[in-house]
Order: C-alpha cells, then sequence, then structure tokens
C-alpha cells in the first residue's frame, strides 16, 4: 500500500467512526463534504470503511448478548461506573470465544433475497432451494436434521434424498416434511401455499397442540392454509403446477458467458431477437441477471456495459459496437 | 438516509466479495503490485457510491465487472500496453460460481477473526472499542469512562476500524479466512470454450 492510499484509508475511517456514531456538527459534515467532493477515491475509502463499521455491528449482534460466568475483574477501577463497564467489557470477549464454540456445533446460514431477485442455493447435501423476491429462510443443518425456516416468501425445494436426515421446512406453525421431493412454500401474512411438483410431502400444522393436523400432499397437488387453519387442498394441473413454480425461470443470470450465447439464451425465449453485428462485441462478457421476457430492457443494459449501441431494426434489436 | 442504506447495501453484499476479488487480481493480473490492487479496490468502490444499487441484483458479478472495466480503462489509458495486453484483460473470466456454503467464511470464523482482531489492539483502544461496538456507549461516555477526550475516542475507533478493513484483505491470502486453495476450484480457467 502506498502512502496517498494509506492515507486515504486512515482519514475515511475516522470519518467513518464519527458519521456512524453520532451526529455531525454542520461545520463537520460541511467538512466531510468537501473530503468527499475532492477526490472520488476518498467516497470510495469512506463508503467501504463505512460498510465495515456497519458490518461490525452485525458481528457484534451475532456475538453478544449472552450471559457467562464474569471474570477478569480489573484490579483498580477509579469509579463504580467505570468498574462496572469494564466487566461488562471483559465479558465481552468472553461471550465471543462462548459462540465461536457454539457456532461450531450447528450449521446455521440465513439466505435472503430481497425484491425482484430470484436466489439459488446449492445445500450442502445437494439439495436445491430457489428463494422467490423478498424471502428469508435459515438452513439448520446437523447429523439428525435438515430444517428451513422460512420467515417470510416463498422458496422451492429438491430435496436429495436422506433416509437418515429428514428434510423439513418450517413456517410459524406449519411444517412440511419432504419425502423425496420437489415442492414449493409460499408464506403470506395470513396464509401458507404448498404446491407439490414431485414426489410427496407430509404437511403438519402445529398451531393447535391438541389438535395437531396431518395431510399428505402429492404430486400437483396444492394445499392452503389461512390462518383459521382450515386446509384446503385442490389438484392441479401439471401445466398450472408449473406455471406457478414459473417465477424459477423468471430472471437469467449471467456471470461472465460471451453476450452471444446470452443473447442466444435471451432470443430462444423471446419473440423479438436480439442480433449482435460485431464478433468482437459478441465475444464479450455479459455478467448480470435480466428478466427473461425483457430483450429491450437486456439490450439497453448490456449496451451501456460494454459500450455498445442498442437499435431497433426491422423487428430486432441490433447490439453494434459504437466507435 | 440514503447514505446509510448504501453502506449497508455494500456492507451485506460487496464487502463478502473483496477477498475473492483481491485473490482473483493477484492470481490472473500479475503485474499489479499490491498497491496498485488497493488502488483498484478504492475506484471500484468509488464507483458503488454514486450507482444506482438497488437495481443491482447480482453484487458480486457486478463487482467484477467494475473491476473488470477499470483494469481495461486504465490499461486503455496507458496507451503504451500493447494489443495482447487488451486482449488478455478482454479474455479474463469471471469466476463463474460463488464459492459454495463450505468455502464460505463461515459465522464462527468470522466472530474469530474479529476476536482476534480485537485481541491485537492496543490495550486502550481495544477498550474504547468493546464499550462502543458490545456496550454501545456513546463517545462522551466512553470518554468519561476511560477518562480521556472524546477526540482521542474517536481516534482508537478509527484505528480499530483501519485494522478490520486490514484483516479484510488479507482474508484471500489465507492468513485469517479460507485458505488459499479454497477458491482456486472455482475459478474459471481462462479458455476458450
Amino acid at each position: 500500500m502506498n502512502r496517498s492510499n494509506r492515507r486515504i484509508d486512515s482519514e475515511a475511517t475516522e470519518w467513518a467512526v464519527r458519521s456512524h456514531t453520532r451526529a455531525l456538527s454542520a461545520a463537520e459534515q460541511a467538512e466531510l463534504d468537501r473530503w468527499l467532493e475532492a477526490n472520488p477515491r476518498h467516497r470510495g475509502a469512506y463508503l467501504r470503511a463505512g460498510a465495515a463499521w456497519m458490518d461490525l455491528d452485525r458481528l457484534a449482534a451475532m456475538a453478544g448478548p449472552k450471559e457467562l460466568p464474569l471474570a477478569d475483574r480489573p484490579a483498580k477501577s477509579s469509579s463504580p461506573i467505570s468498574r462496572r463497564v469494564a466487566l461488562a467489557a471483559s465479558v465481552v470477549v468472553m461471550v465471543l470465544g462462548g459462540v465461536s464454540a457454539w457456532w461450531a456445533h450447528r450449521h446455521h446460514n440465513v439466505y435472503v433475497s430481497e425484491a425482484g431477485q430470484v436466489r439459488q442455493v446449492a445445500l450442502a447435501d445437494g439439495s436445491h432451494m430457489v428463494l422467490n423476491t423478498e424471502t428469508r429462510a435459515t438452513v439448520q443443518y446437523d447429523d439428525a436434521h435438515r430444517e428451513i425456516d422460512l420467515a417470510r416468501g416463498e422458496g422451492f425445494f429438491q430435496v436429495a434424498r436422506d433416509p437418515v436426515r429428514p428434510f423439513v421446512v418450517r413456517t410459524g406453525a406449519i411444517s412440511i416434511r419432504a419425502i423425496g421431493t420437489v415442492f414449493s412454500v409460499r408464506s403470506s401474512h395470513h396464509r401458507v401455499d404448498v404446491t407439490v411438483s414431485e414426489g410427496m410431502v407430509e404437511l403438519v400444522d402445529n398451531s393447535n397442540p391438541d389438535h395437531v393436523i396431518r395431510r399428505r400432499l402429492g404430486a400437483n397437488e396444492q394445499a392452503t392454509v389461512e390462518e383459521t387453519h382450515r386446509f384446503e387442498v385442490q389438484r392441479l394441473e401439471e401445466s398450472e403446477v408449473s406455471r406457478r413454480l414459473g417465477w424459477r425461470e423468471g430472471l437469467l443470470d449471467f456471470e461472465g458467458q460471451p453476450l452471444i450465447e446470452a443473447v442466444n439464451e435471451m432470443n430462444r425465449r423471446n419473440h423479438k431477437h436480439i442480433v449482435v453485428d460485431d464478433p468482437l462485441l459478441a465475444a464479450r462478457p455479459v455478467v448480470g441477471q435480466f428478466l427473461a421476457n425483457d430483450p429491450a430492457g437486456f439490450a439497453a443494459t448490456v449496451a451501456v456495459a460494454l459500450g455498445a449501441q442498442s437499435v431497433e431494426q426491422d423487428d430486432a434489436i441490433h447490439l453494434r459496437r459504437v466507435n | 438516509m440514503d447514505d446509510r442504506a448504501r453502506h449497508q447495501w455494500v456492507a451485506t453484499h460487496v464487502l463478502p466479495h473483496e477477498a475473492e476479488v483481491r485473490a482473483w487480481l493477484r492470481r490472473h493480473v500479475h503485474s499489479l503490485s499490491p498497491s496498485d490492487i488497493d488502488d483498484l479496490i478504492q475506484d471500484a468502490y468509488a464507483r458503488l457510491w454514486s450507482v444506482e444499487f438497488t437495481h443491482i441484483t447480482n453484487a458480486r458479478g457486478y463487482l467484477f465487472a467494475i473491476i473488470r472495466n477499470l483494469l481495461l480503462e486504465n490499461a486503455r489509458r496507458a496507451r503504451i500496453v500493447p494489443m495482447e495486453r487488451l486482449g488478455e484483460i478482454e479474455m479474463l473470466r469471471i469466476p463463474s460460481e460463488e464459492p459454495g456454503p463450505d468455502r464460505r467464511v463461515s459465522a464462527r470464523q468470522e466472530l474469530e477473526r474479529l476476536e482476534r482482531m480485537v485481541a491485537g489492539l492496543p490495550a486502550q483502544c481495544r477498550r474504547a472499542f468493546q464499550l462502543q461496538k458490545f456496550q454501545c456507549l456513546s463517545q462522551r461516555q466512553i470518554a468519561l469512562t476511560m477518562n480521556i477526550t472524546e477526540r482521542t475516542v474517536e481516534k482508537y475507533l478509527a484505528t480499530a476500524l483501519e485494522r478490520v478493513l486490514d484483516a479484510l484483505k488479507q482474508d484471500g491470502e489465507g492468513a485469517m479466512g479460507r485458505p488459499e486453495s479454497g477458491t482456486s476450484g472455482h475459478e474459471s480457467k481462462q479458455s476458450t470454450d
């Protein structure tokens, strides 16, 4: 690291700490604005430092609060408050140690998809999970269980067989146990929809402990559980099932494939075709997620990224190099 | 506040990939010095400063794309770069897959890393950091408790943050996080397949 970016980093961390931990005075805010304006790298370093500072909050939240035996008292404290605080501080270090050990025992991962995002997750056992927009799923695996907690949203699950470890998706009081299966679960405010496209699941409603409801669902069946905890099961046409699960195909994800391959993927799905007029351009890599049914949007976005031009002509969209 | 939302977005979606990007640069662009890489990373974050981030669904791919474009821009600006050099950068493939769950730094590793970082801080600095982050005390309270000025508290906190940023960097070198070999299996080779 040279002196200049070291100095920038050091200034950026000071600003990040100040702006994230207290209100800046008007004079400070003006100084920060001036500093940010002066150099794009100041902005980059400040963004990076601020993000890292916020990320520490996540880690701190993950580490604390746990009751642990107190130890390592400071020998002398000038005032009662400082002693209490110092004690608390020494606990923190221990908490971190304790939590590390605790984490080692359980495999616990949280996956979140945001608005408009469809997220593919390859699970450790070979199962496959796809999260629809605005979904939060916690995956917990250990020697005897495979459990997914769906806090909100919709998940699609392709379950790898494992006779020893059942695969269970929970959402609220409802749990769905898979028996070698492909299925989806959607959880909204007042209702849960379970759609099975292959195999069989067992649906359990635990909301009333005295009256646990169990129901098996087979392929092309959909169950709806409303807040009233009435089950409604309906048989669906196969085409309807695939339509309902169609969101999984809604987005195309490119991770650096040549433009021409990405274009072929788009053209396969759409009437309006995209034509790449330049072999050099055709070889450039494409990165990003695109709506599969929006060739115009795809062309416009790619054009910006690759320094090309998107022109609509003769019922097709042409991508050309600008020179 | 938009500023906070942006920082949060970068924290969640970009920071976790920085070490991988650095490792990728070290492996594929041998002409870069460590300082060049630092500059590139600062430049990349600078781009993220103004981008409409709510539209970005694949932040990792986006980060790689920015870095790649920065490399191309730098190469073009240098002029003396031979044509094949440009072509080489054009050919650089972005690693196609995210490291699998086992390759990703686990929460446990993250906490261990934080623990190590905290343990390595000078005593006063460590105390200020712990009081701020774990006890959620304000600068004023910390200053009173430690009998130092608020300005000094902030200096200490900034030092701690600098260590965190350094740790982010070293991650891919296997010094703190997953071993270097952990990512190599996921690189797509430079190929014309």
